[in-house]
């Protein structure tokens, strides 16, 4: 399934976008990534459906929460995208 | 056993508190360093513990909480991140061997604003006084861990900004008893220990981040792993190697704990609890108590002498009564300098929302046989 992924700076920068996406009803997935995507060794990444990008991405704005980076993933193809 | 040296450690924890440690160590493994359930339940945990620690001392993001083994820990990051070798320091007169110990192992000139005992108005002069050639950094406990003393730390905030220079405070023995805000003192660090007040285990600590930190040690911290150095951002900077899952869990339970009681109502209880030996106290001749005139100002900690008597030998009078207190310097030499009493140290006893009178009154039915003999 087509989806973005948001990349933290630590476990606890992911935790607090899930938090600030929860309340936005937005159902994110934090999940573990490798030096494939961060370039930098282990990390962690959230996973957004598709379609909730965009309030995700104001949702984070509002709370002055800044992903890392920001990957559209579409057909297992990954996409760096601008913030 | 009458326990009575709680600023030491809160001996009796919560129902909970061992509950949560216990579960910790039956469902929780390494956090930040797996995908799988357990992994997830430790990395839960720990942003809970954050959060609410985030929210209970008024620190501006969960990421500014970091996770120490101690107060010590916690005391020695934030000294070490702001006081260069040889670099200047201005601390109160009753700080402990925590703070005084860093500064010495750094060389630094250390400026001690040294006021006497329950004198708000001298400590916050001797701290004006001291601030006046400037410092790297001023470092104040909020309560003398040897006399129960609360240092006026909002108005020594106060100067610290007003000179620019940044804070730390020691809220070693106030934590979980009387209201700390960081973001209100504008703190550069607030060092806690969760074994205290907070009712956590031993090998538990809070240090709140305002300021830049050094690390005081490197390793794995689940991230940014292909680099050699730590990582530039909280909480991981400063959190190297595995974290102690089964003490977080505790320490958790114990704010949870604190919160539900209110510091508030733990700070009366205790109060009303030390103004009860104290008085007691009293009675007795020859025994030198070392109260403040308002008790309403003393936190659940109170020295004492008996004249004639080491105290270190009252102290092992009491325990051969089952009454646990400490005695002598209470690692704080700088306290009893200030104080006039570091030729033999005091008795201390200290309380906690889990003693009663009944343990005071057990107290002084103990005190007044050792003295009758």
């Amino acid at each position: 399934m087509n989806h973005y992924l948001l990349t933290a700076r630590t476990i606890t920068h992911a935790q607090r976008m899930a938090r600030a996406l929860e309340h936005t009803g937005v159902s994110a997935k934090i999940r573990r990534i490798g030096s494939g995507v961060t370039k930098n060794g282990c990390g962690y990444t959230l996973q957004v459906p598709e379609r909730q990008y965009q309030t995700a991405a104001d949702a984070l704005r509002t709370a002055g929460l800044r992903p890392v980076k920001a990957f559209h993933v579409v057909n297992g193809e990954r996409r760096e995208v601008d913030l | 056993m009458i326990y009575l040296d709680s600023a030491a450690t809160t001996f009796q924890k919560p129902q909970a508190v061992r509950a949560a440690m216990l579960r910790a160590m039956q469902t929780m493994s390494s956090p930040g360093r797996g995908g799988y359930a357990s992994a997830r339940a430790a990395e839960e945990l720990l942003f809970r513990a954050r959060s609410l620690a985030a929210e209970t001392f008024g620190a501006p993001s969960p990421e500014q909480v970091v996770f120490t083994t101690s107060a010590t820990h916690g005391l020695n990051i934030a000294i070490k991140s702001l006081v260069p070798a040889g670099g200047r320091a201005v601390v109160s007169g009753w700080e402990h061997n925590a703070v005084t110990r860093p500064l010495r192992a750094l060389e630094a000139d250390i400026a001690v604003a040294r006021s006497p005992l329950f004198d708000t108005e001298a400590c916050v002069a001797a701290f004006r006084r001291a601030l006046k050639r400037g410092a790297d950094a001023a470092v104040c406990t909020t309560a003398s861990n040897v006399f129960g003393y609360i240092l006026p730390i909002g108005e020594i905030a106060a100067l610290c900004r007003k000179a620019g220079v940044p804070l730390i405070v020691d809220a070693s023995q106030t934590a979980g008893v009387l209201p700390l805000d960081m973001a209100s003192l504008d703190a550069a660090f607030v060092a806690m220990p969760g074994h205290k007040g907070l009712y956590g285990p031993q090998g538990t600590g809070l240090l709140l981040c305002g300021a830049e930190a050094k690390p005081l040690i490197e390793g794995g911290t689940g991230s940014a792993s292909l680099s050699q150095e730590m990582p530039e951002f909280l909480p991981d900077r400063l959190e190297a190697g595995t974290h102690n899952m089964p003490g977080i869990a505790g320490l958790e339970a114990g704010m949870r704990f604190v919160r539900a009681k209110t510091p508030e109502r733990i700070a009366r209880h205790e109060q009303r609890l030390v103004c009860r030996a104290a008085n007691g106290l009293r009675r007795f001749g020859g025994v030198t108590v070392y109260a403040a005139e308002d008790m309403s100002a003393h936190l659940g900690v109170l020295s004492f002498t008996a004249e004639g008597r080491e105290p270190e030998e009252v102290a092992e009078a009491l325990a051969s009564h089952g009454v646990a207190v400490r005695a002598g310097l209470h690692c704080a030499p700088c306290a009893h300098k200030s104080a006039g009493t570091l030729e033999q140290g005091t008795v201390r006893l200290s309380v906690s929302a889990f003693n009663t009178e009944a343990d005071i009154d057990g107290f002084l039915r103990a005190m007044r046989g050792i003295l009758s003999k």
